[in-house]
């Protein structure tokens, strides 16, 4: 067999040249970002108040601002952003493999999603929540039996809710999976099922937004999680990671001092010497994150405190009303902290 | 020595096998270094551990606690029957609508056309979100819902039949399938064929006997509505339906054409000497058209139902966990993306490698019963 041994020699050969290169060099995402000029961010299909693009394509919510906070620390610009609609199934592969940098995109902390992305902080405590009509008279997740419930699946968390939900009192429902969030949305308000299952926040903003009469809904707490949704980026990639963490630490100080977009500029004259130093009056934070000194000056100028940024999308600035509940500063009563600066 | 065309050849055929590999161990190499570098664990092991993932409605048993694996089969199943149903129904309709379409009749070869332009030029994906969306624009509310013929009811929230249920002992069970042999090899003893038809009567009568050994219970579950949905009987969901109706009303406008042609490809002598011996319209077809027609339509035939199985996957935008879906939500909650899309891969290239060799082997049996 001469011919065959020919074939596979070069073959072998062939493929050893080849083998040793390839090995992906670990530069951070960061001088990408700066190279290519804006941010590539993980949002979603449609949810109101978190992240949606309005009439003129321009993306609205929390999440979405959150995700501009971004573009402004490291390029001193909040609309260097695009956005990338993903549905619950496409989120963390776009992140893994480099499709987004950045994910901020209604998504719960939990150890297996922690161990294949790397989440930031937690950006919004949410629970999950049913979307009732009046008319049907459910107040209690035990009038559940049998009713039918409309559900992104995809492996979110409101299906484990809705499985505990099961389990706790010995009901089954039936369930319609749909790929995207604003099927399932536009399944339930059509009538298709009984109830639509979906995050508090998000729950809120389908009402608020989507439905013709807001008044005729309902939404009802289920499950026992305290949702930490958080801001996740690519695992290995420790500068971008330190960007982002400090951004949202930028914004709950900001808050917690009264600096907000508007006095911003007369703080940096009159503020302590730490919100000098923070703001990149004097030189400090933003050289060990490679970053210009003034960035978190650009994001809060740019976009505002965390405060500002809930009121405009979720709070009292926005259809949707929600109460800040564990999302305040902890010292009114809520979970945020923000880290010292030194 | 390169003059020499043998010599020439290897070379020029080793240096492309050369390349070839080289290309895809250099796309294997990066993939791995790049997956390593991005921290995703790469292996099959999690396909034995608890799912956990949920799947709205299965032809065979699921709970979200059986493991990965399961839950793949499962969706597999939803596939593999979705598709059998939409190759059996636009097989039928294709055949009419196909036939059809020559009759001289204006008002049913018109329809037909209709049907075929309408099957041929849309995306199938627009013709299922539009049908899925008539669920809720046609029909009424579950508490209002039509009831045609006693025990079925239509809703948006589905079609709602009785559904039948037989119970029945394993001695029983033993003499179905007996029953099943003999009438195989009545029909596969070639000598036998003069009585072929009474060994059938003979098949059926061991069936019954078997259901009557078996103690066959035969009832009925009938739905009921009860609060806000039905109870029992057989649940035809807006999603399955839609998925089905659609695929259908789409592949029979292309069997249909595949049809037409075969019909036109057996000369117009064939159809002048079956009525000379006064056969009807319908002997000709069925008896001189339609066998002479089958060795020409087999192979295109053959790639529209590859199609289907392809297009089974837009079940997806209704809501039907087909095996995509099933996979999609696999990917997402294990994070195992590569082999993942390896299994989407291999499930699909097999099953449509078993759908050709089958059309293969049946083209090769026309072909020679023809000549």
């Amino acid at each position: 067999m001469p011919r065959l041994k020919t074939l596979l020699g070069t073959a072998f050969a062939a493929a050893g040249l080849t083998t040793g290169i390839g090995d992906a060099s670990a530069q951070s995402v960061v001088n990408k970002i700066k190279q290519r000029g804006y941010v590539s961010c993980g949002a979603s299909q449609g949810v109101p108040g978190l992240s949606r693009p309005d009439e003129k394509g321009y993306y609205r919510g929390f999440d979405s601002d959150i995700c501009r906070t971004f573009a402004a620390a490291i390029l001193g610009d909040k609309d260097k952003i695009r956005f990338v609609p993903l549905n619950a199934g496409q989120r963390f592969p776009a992140l893994q493999t480099g499709e987004i940098d950045v994910l901020s995109r209604t998504s719960t902390i939990t150890l297996s999603r922690d161990t294949v992305v790397r989440f930031v902080w937690i950006t919004l405590y949410d629970t999950d929540g049913l979307l009732v009509r009046k008319a049907d008279k459910i107040t209690d997740p035990k009038q559940l039996a049998g009713k039918t419930v409309c559900l992104q699946g995809g492996g979110s968390l409101t299906e484990k809710a809705i499985e505990e939900t099961e389990e706790e009192h010995g009901i089954t429902m039936k369930k319609v999976y749909f790929d995207s969030t604003i099927q399932a949305r536009d399944a339930f308000f059509g009538g298709r099922c009984d109830t639509y299952v979906t995050d508090g926040t998000a729950a809120a903003g389908q009402r608020a937004s989507v439905a013709k009469n807001p008044d005729d809904f309902d939404i009802i707490k289920v499950g026992h999680a305290a949702e930490p949704n958080g801001v996740a980026v690519a695992r290995g990639d420790d500068q971008l990671f330190d960007i982002t963490r400090w951004t949202v630490n930028a914004l709950l100080w900001a808050e917690l001092h009264g600096i907000t977009a508007k006095n911003i500029d007369e703080k940096l004259k009159s503020g302590s010497s730490e919100i000098k130093r923070v703001l990149g009056q004097e030189p400090g934070f933003g050289k060990p994150l490679g970053l210009d000194d003034k960035w978190v000056y650009n994001v809060v100028k740019q976009m505002g405190n965390y405060a500002e940024i809930w009121d405009n999308n979720l709070g009292k600035n926005s259809p949707l009303k929600v109460d800040r509940g564990l999302n305040a500063l902890w010292k009114d009563g809520g979970l945020n902290y923000p880290y010292p600066w030194d | 020595m390169l003059s020499d065309a043998r010599t020439r050849s290897i070379v020029i055929q080793c240096a492309l096998v050369a390349a070839v590999i080289g290309t895809a161990t250099l796309l294997v190499n990066t993939t791995f270094a790049n997956l390593q570098t991005r921290g995703i664990p790469i292996g099959f092991d999690f396909l034995t551990t608890p799912s956990r993932i949920v799947i709205s409605e299965a032809i065979l048993s699921y709970k979200s606690r059986d493991p990965y694996y399961w839950a793949i089969v499962v969706g597999l199943a939803n596939t593999v029957f979705i598709s059998a149903l939409v190759i059996v129904f636009s097989s039928v309709l294709g055949l009419i609508v196909g036939v059809t379409r020559l009759s001289s009749n204006p008002l049913a070869a018109g329809t037909c056309r209709v049907w075929v332009e309408i099957a041929r030029n849309s995306p199938p994906i627009v013709l299922l979100i539009f049908l899925y969306s008539l669920w809720w624009k046609v029909l009424p509310p579950v508490g209002e819902a039509l009831n045609p013929i006693p025990g079925v009811f239509a809703s948006m929230r589905g079609v709602m039949v009785p559904s039948v249920h037989i119970d029945m002992e394993t001695a029983g069970v033993a003499l179905i399938f007996l029953a099943g042999l003999l009438l195989l090899v009545a029909r596969t003893a070639g000598a036998l064929r003069r009585f072929r038809s009474r060994l059938s009567w003979a098949a059926a009568a061991v069936l019954l006997l078997g259901l009557w050994v078996a103690d066959a219970g035969f009832w009925t579950d009938w739905p009921v509505f009860a609060g806000s949905n039905f109870q029992g009987g057989l649940e035809l969901t807006p999603e399955l339906s839609t998925i089905l109706i659609g695929l259908t009303l789409y592949t029979t406008g292309f069997i249909a054409e595949i049809v037409r042609g075969g019909v036109l490809s057996v000369g117009p002598g064939q159809w002048d000497a079956g009525r000379s011996v006064g056969l009807s319209r319908t002997q000709i077809l069925r008896l001189i058209v339609i066998p002479q027609m089958l060795r020409v339509i087999v192979p295109p035939l053959n790639s529209q139902y590859i199609n289907v199985v392809k297009n089974s996957t837009l079940a997806i935008a209704v809501g039907y966990p087909d095996f995509l879906a099933v996979m999609n939500t696999i990917i997402s909650k294990s994070s195992h993306s590569i082999e993942g899309v390896f299994i989407i891969l291999g499930v699909y290239l097999a099953l449509n490698l078993t759908l050709s060799s089958a059309a293969n082997w049946y083209n090769r049996r026309i072909a020679i019963v023809e000549r």
